[in-house]
């Protein structure tokens, strides 16, 4: 049978102790049982790579959208890239983070089409067009298996 | 006593610095830093065969098409005559819009052991090429076995439409039908019938005024129609394990 008196007891103790003795055991279990969040949830942003080979793959696409766990990359044609084509890019990625910030596996999207209908304002078409100049005259390296090329990380 | 507690507050202390520690860490495998742009990225990918969308068509075909059919008779005993050992009726291809998708469907009848057909739908904004995806379909029946039936093939390609307004879906086919000893590469064959087909255009509509075509409004961000498919693969192989259907969506936070 319980006894009421040492539960009491054992009550008024607890009461005595400092705030601190009482807090620091609920810190633990929060800290303890908080979820690792994902970067983009824990306001660390995701690299993003802007990538130019020296050959694009033989793929119909205006540009590719590479996801992996790591990072995201745009990987762009050499040949008749213009700053609508990474915006436009960098918009669908951002959509595709909307919707799922972390893929587990690699993804690949082919961009095959896009038609603007509300053109960016001069600033931020001055500042892409900086990067893309940035991008190709970075120093040439290899870009995994798309072999030669350029690139250049953004800011997430 | 405050000293009696000491060891254990300070336990405390250094157990929930160690948790929160760790439940804070951005779990630098997670986003490891990247190096400067001179250092080669390590990055896999599939072969480009594996992304080519012609490649992907063979991979979405459609169900089984209708049983065969048996030989159609001819009234005109000349027609029966000159009509040759293969042949193509009413080849046609349709598109319509319908549930968020836009479809194309090919069809046609053929005489032949061996039919196919290619159909491909092609989504357009005020002209503009967005993108286009081909499905794909043959079938055989044994040489000794066809016995002269009329048999019907059909293919249909779709394109996801979301969140977009004014798009124009085209659909067209490439009907074949011909005659074949047997499968393989190397199998002699004869008569082959290639016709083509050409759909009307649909258009999705629901378009604000203004929203149809190309403008220069300035803006932040830019926005528009944007079409892509995605291909998901095994990262330490580059093996292809998925490949979604054409997708056109809105770009940028235009509100229509």
């Amino acid at each position: 049978m319980p006894n009421p008196t040492l539960g009491h007891r054992a009550l008024g103790r607890f009461a005595h102790r400092s705030p601190t003795a009482i807090l620091l055991p609920v810190m633990i279990l929060a800290a303890i049982s908080t979820p690792r969040l994902a970067p983009a949830q824990a306001g660390s942003p995701r690299p993003i790579v802007v990538a130019l080979p020296d050959v694009f793959p033989e793929v119909e696409a205006r540009s590719l959208i590479v996801r992996t766990p790591e990072r995201d990359m745009v990987v762009l044609r050499d040949d008749g890239t213009t700053s609508q084509t990474l915006l436009m890019s960098l918009s669908l990625l951002e959509t595709l983070r909307t919707d799922e910030p972390r893929p587990e596996a690699g993804q690949v999207i082919p961009i095959t089409g896009f038609a603007v209908r509300r053109a960016p304002s001069e600033d931020k078409r001055r500042k892409v067009e900086a990067t893309l100049r940035r991008l190709r005259e970075a120093p040439p390296t290899r870009v995994g298996d798309l072999g030669p090329g350029r690139w250049i990380p953004l800011p997430g | 006593m405050p000293w009696s507690r000491t060891p254990t507050t300070l336990a405390i202390a250094f157990a929930a610095t160690l948790g929160t520690a760790c439940a804070d860490d951005p779990s630098s495998a997670l986003a490891p830093p990247l190096g400067g742009a001179s250092e080669e990225l390590i990055l896999v990918l599939p072969s480009a065969s594996e992304m080519r969308a012609e490649v992907i068509a063979h991979r979405v075909l459609d169900p089984p098409p209708d049983k065969a059919r048996p030989a159609r008779v001819s009234q005109d005993p000349e027609d029966e005559l000159s009509r040759p050992l293969q042949q193509i009726w009413d080849p046609r291809t349709r598109t319509r819009i319908e549930g968020g998708y836009g479809y194309a469907l090919g069809l046609h009848e053929y005489l032949g052991n061996m039919g196919a057909i290619s159909t491909t739908v092609q989504a357009a904004l005020a002209d503009q090429y967005l993108g286009a995806f081909t499905a794909e379909k043959q079938d055989y029946m044994p040489f000794l076995f066809d016995w002269g039936l009329i048999k019907t093939i059909w293919s249909q390609a779709r394109v996801q439409l979301s969140r977009t307004c004014g798009l124009e879906i085209l659909g067209s086919s490439e009907h074949r039908a011909w005659w074949q000893w047997f499968q393989g590469r190397s199998a002699p064959l004869w008569g082959t019938v290639v016709r083509t087909s050409q759909a009307d255009e649909t258009s999705q509509g629901g378009c604000s005024d203004g929203a149809t075509g190309t403008h220069t409004e300035a803006s932040e961000e830019p926005g528009g129609v944007i079409c892509y498919y995605k291909i998901t693969y095994e990262l330490d192989t580059g093996v292809v394990v998925d490949v979604e259907l054409l997708s056109c969506t809105n770009a940028g936070d235009e509100q229509w």
